[in-house]
């Protein structure tokens, strides 16, 4: 559905560039949901501005179906960004807050070329649908708690029929009993519509709640992806391991064992030579002298189901060889 | 409409809305009352004194004074009017047309840059010279000064609106493929009005003040006709013989002026006002005692109200906290639950409109105890607590070397030197694990990356190596690999020193990680308390129903809601807080419950466990 093509964003940054995403593919499974996770500053909050078209794109190219979206200008493209809807991570700053519930939804509502009564109507379908009730209607977004403010922000993206739906950490900013219900309601109405939907979150265990597939990002690049089964359960990239294993949980996993990371995630505009993440790895040249391809040689995501861009993936990498290392 | 009416119920307000309604009914009425005593010469009767019927003398030429005052409050205001607003009026179109450039940067800036030096040029010079070129005349002078006040309200609005347009409802407005316009005027334009309506007010007030002085020096009206300025100027003349033909017409000035002005004022600040009202009574303090050296706190019922506008609320209501020597104590719950504002009790940093009451609270003294005079008592309580806060970004002072802020605590309180403190805080960077401590001391916070930020701000609370750290939910704003870091610090240092921590959080499993024992917070009460342990089997509903919508790595099963939302803590229920969410929910629930004990370490505020207890079988509560 949507798809991305060897896409990078470069930004300015004092008087140099640097790229904040660097040749990514990705592609969203029609009715599915992709999750996109990794730490502050490896860009996924960037990849998914730059599929929106709040950023351009300086190279590669954004798929929306058939048609290249990031080729698209003036009249074309604003008819296309309908059919892309954003849900945003705060709900505080994403209503406006002058307008009216109903005016908020019926004019997003109103952009497929429904009729004024037609738009109303949807809207009170997408009130009662999200749980908010007809009486949210003439009601003003500030009389809404977070989690209701959030349904209201799906309503509205609802509301444009769109094809997918980019969800940039929609529940990063509500309490976890309100979070659950968010992510319940996300996910029925995605069975109702068929809607895809790519879902950005620094938490793992939240995108394994609602992605059949994920993605891992660092400094710009994607390490791995994979179904969410295989990459949660069995990950290939060590980094992608790191993160599950800091991952806190409620009477620890029994037997884990922990890949410990060097040092913090390093500055975007100092990319390291060859594998970025070879100053941090626990199984690269950083751990093991002789792995000096690490630090030379850029790896490539494999092919498969399952993708990694490493030198020394951990299925391939024996068992003995991490744990001597920990 | 009625929001509106309260901002005008002072009494100066009230005043300044008398003054106004008094000058507009001049500017009415004035013409047909007192048209002909203005503008009739009687030379009969030229520089009179003030006398009832003329309060203000009569002119040269035998005019009333005050009749020519209250005849020119019209075209005076409504030049004031036209200039203002105008200018507002302009100055909010460019301004909005500025910010509007993202796309061409360049002109932006130079569009910018133009406005900004146009600025640097008093408005009062700007004024005069347009209006010399334009040629003395009541419109050139309007003219002008609208001109005049442009810069000014032009900036106010481009700097409002450039922050508008980033706002993610502006982003989602152009996600729906809307029109430019149409986005300006739903979206910008009225989040926009509140500031540009107080800023036009302010605007008229000047120009009021403008268009008189321009008069006054012969460069605005002209005569036969006449304004506030002109009537002025021709009083001065004779200022010591009859002042009053002065001093009347410089009256309707400024005081007209100074109402406009005034009631602008009040508009804006009831955009932003913040009612500072003060606590209802005494607050409880901590007791020091020299006895059971295992235990570092103890409160018993602790409650904490704050005085409000719409009255008293408690977020904390009774709630016991005992901390050991070397314990890891998690105070866990959502936001509202009272947890936060349960430890900044403790740490006694509530701002003064708090009132914080408790049954008993000691904390244990070294043998010689706690000193008397306050002064020293708030030293001794800043060497007994360490308080490590959220957000390392903004409780570090990015204008401060780190070194200074880490040792700042122990220069004030326990009266260190320079290099003594400078030492300290090496040694202290040194023991959160900061590689080279010595260098880094001299750095600014931007300097380091957001994990480390964090461990400096670890080290300035710990650096009176304090018996009790509170720490107050300091991984939250972390990513996950980081926080793991800053969890595994936390611990190292717990077991290094046998310092106790407080540690709150909203996340369940972070709790279970790090601490020995778990306070789950709902509603400003605690309704369970149990071994970190047992975490995974809790007995509380809510616990329960927290730990089931909790998502986690192993499990893709579907998340369970708990329906409703959390309480407001100004309208707690009588009985359990939890009772409105509780899928067990009975008649029995609308009366207050306390803890009872339903395990080693465990204990349960719930009717359920306390049936349970009752009939001491070892039947579990229902899931």
């Amino acid at each position: 559905m949507l798809r991305l093509d060897d896409v990078t964003v470069r930004f300015r940054a004092g008087r140099g560039w640097f790229d904040a995403v660097r040749g990514v593919d990705l592609e969203v499974p029609p009715g599915g949901t992709l999750g996109l996770v990794g730490e502050s500053g490896s860009g996924k909050s960037t990849v998914a501005k730059a599929a929106a078209g709040f950023v351009p794109v300086t190279a590669g190219r954004v798929f929306l179906g058939d048609m290249e979206l990031s080729a698209q200008r003036g009249r074309a493209l604003r008819s296309a960004r309908r059919r892309l809807q954003v849900v945003f991570q705060d709900p505080y700053a994403s209503l406006n807050p002058r307008r009216s519930v109903g005016e908020i939804i019926t004019q997003a509502a109103s952009t497929t070329g429904r009729t004024r009564v037609e738009s109303e109507r949807r809207t009170h379908e997408l009130l009662d649908r999200t749980g908010l009730g007809a009486r949210a209607f003439h009601r003003y977004p500030h009389e809404f708690s977070g989690g209701q403010r959030q349904r209201i922000a799906i309503a509205r993206a609802l509301a444009a029929d769109p094809e997918v739906i980019i969800a940039d950490e929609p529940t990063s900013a509500l309490d976890v009993s309100v979070q659950a219900a968010v992510l319940e309601l996300l996910r029925e109405l995605q069975e109702e519509t068929g809607v895809s939907m790519l879902f950005i979150s620094h938490n793992l265990a939240v995108v394994r709640a609602v992605a059949q597939r994920v993605a891992v990002m660092y400094l710009g690049r994607i390490v791995e992806i994979g179904p969410s089964d295989q990459v949660f359960s069995s990950p290939e990239h060590p980094y992608t391991r790191t993160l599950l294993d800091a991952v806190p949980e409620i009477g620890g996993r029994p037997g884990r064992t922990r890949l410990a990371l060097g040092d913090d995630i390093p500055d975007p505009r100092f990319r390291p030579s060859g594998c970025s993440f070879h100053t941090r790895c626990p199984v690269g040249v950083r751990c093991d002298p002789e792995r000096t391809v690490c630090s030379d040689e850029e790896p490539t995501l494999t092919l498969g189901d399952h993708m990694v861009a490493c030198h020394f993936p951990l299925s391939v990498t024996s068992r003995s060889a991490v744990n001597g290392i920990e | 409409m009625r929001n509106l009416l309260g901002t005008f119920r002072s009494v100066p307000s009230i005043a300044a809305l008398i003054v106004l309604v008094l000058i507009l009914f001049a500017a009415i009425f004035g013409e047909p009352l007192f048209g002909d005593a203005a503008r009739n010469p009687d030379v009969l009767n030229a520089e009179l004194g003030p006398s009832l019927a003329q309060p203000f003398g009569t002119d040269q030429l035998g005019r009333d004074v005050f009749a020519r005052t209250v005849v020119s409050a019209g075209p005076t205001l409504l030049r004031a009017l036209l200039s203002g607003l105008g200018a507002a009026a302009v100055g909010t179109v460019l301004g909005v047309a500025i910010s509007l450039q993202r796309g061409r940067p360049r002109l932006q800036s130079l569009a910018q840059r133009v406005l900004e030096t146009s600025l640097a040029f008093p408005a009062l010079l700007t004024a005069i010279f347009v209006t010399a070129v334009l040629g003395s005349s009541g419109s050139a002078a309007t003219i002008g000064i609208g001109l005049a006040l442009i810069p000014g309200l032009a900036r106010l609005a481009q700097s409002m609106s450039a922050s508008i347009v980033e706002r993610d409802f502006v982003r989602a407005a152009e996600q729906l493929g809307l029109r430019r316009p149409k986005i300006l005027f739903r979206e910008v334009v009225p989040n926009l009005a509140e500031t540009m309506v107080t800023a036009a007010a302010s605007a008229t007030a000047l120009a009021l003040i403008a268009v008189s002085a321009l008069s006054f020096l012969q460069l605005g009206v002209q005569a036969p006709d006449f304004d506030w300025g002109t009537v002025l100027a021709a009083g001065l003349s004779r200022i010591y013989s009859a002042p009053w033909a002065a001093l009347g017409p410089a009256a309707f000035i400024t005081v007209t002026g100074a109402s406009i002005a005034y009631l602008a004022d009040a508009i804006g600040r009831r955009a932003n006002r913040r009612a500072v009202i003060a606590a209802t009574g005494p607050s409880a303090r901590p007791e020091a005692v020299t006895g059971d050296d295992d235990i570092v706190l103890d409160v018993r019922g602790l409650s904490v109200s704050f005085a409000t506008p719409m009255g008293e609320v408690t977020p904390v209501r009774g709630v016991d906290l005992t901390v050991r020597r070397g314990e890891i104590v998690g105070i866990v719950g959502e936001s509202g639950s009272g947890k936060s504002v349960t430890s900044m009790a403790i740490a006694e940093l509530l701002p003064p409109n708090a009132r914080v009451r408790a049954d008993r609270w000691t904390m244990v003294a070294p043998a010689e105890g706690e000193p008397a005079d306050a002064a020293s008592r708030r030293r001794w309580m800043a060497q007994r607590i360490g308080v490590v806060f959220q957000d390392a970004m903004t409780s570090l002072n990015p204008a401060m070397r780190v070194g200074r802020q880490i040792s700042e605590s122990a220069r004030v309180h326990r009266g260190l030197g320079r290099s003594e403190a400078q030492a300290l805080a090496v040694e202290r960077l040194g023991e959160v694990r900061v590689a080279a401590p010595e260098l880094r001391v001299g750095q600014f916070p931007h300097e380091f990356s957001g994990g480390m930020r964090q461990r400096v701000v670890i080290a300035t609370g710990m650096i009176n190596h304090p018996d009790l750290l509170i720490a107050d939910e300091p991984t939250t704003a972390l990513d996950v690999t980081v926080q793991d870091e800053v969890l595994a610090l936390l611990r190292h240092l717990n077991r290094q020193d046998g310092s106790s921590i407080v540690f709150i959080s909203h996340d369940l499993a972070v709790v279970s990680e790090l601490c020995d024992r778990v306070l789950v917070m709902y509603g400003g009460t605690i309704v369970e308390e149990l071994p970190a342990d047992q975490l995974a089997e809790p007995q509380h509903p809510y616990t329960r129903a927290l730990l089931a919508a909790s998502p986690t790595l192993d499990t893709v099963q579907h998340l369970a809601a708990i329906p409703g939302n959390p309480p407001d803590p100004a309208m707690y229920p009588p009985g359990c807080p939890f009772a409105p969410r509780c899928p067990h929910v009975s008649d029995r629930c609308a009366e207050p419950v306390s803890l009872v004990s339903v395990g080693t370490g465990h204990r349960v505020a719930c009717v359920l466990a306390a049936d349970d207890r009752a009939d001491s079988s070892d039947v579990e509560v229902p899931a």
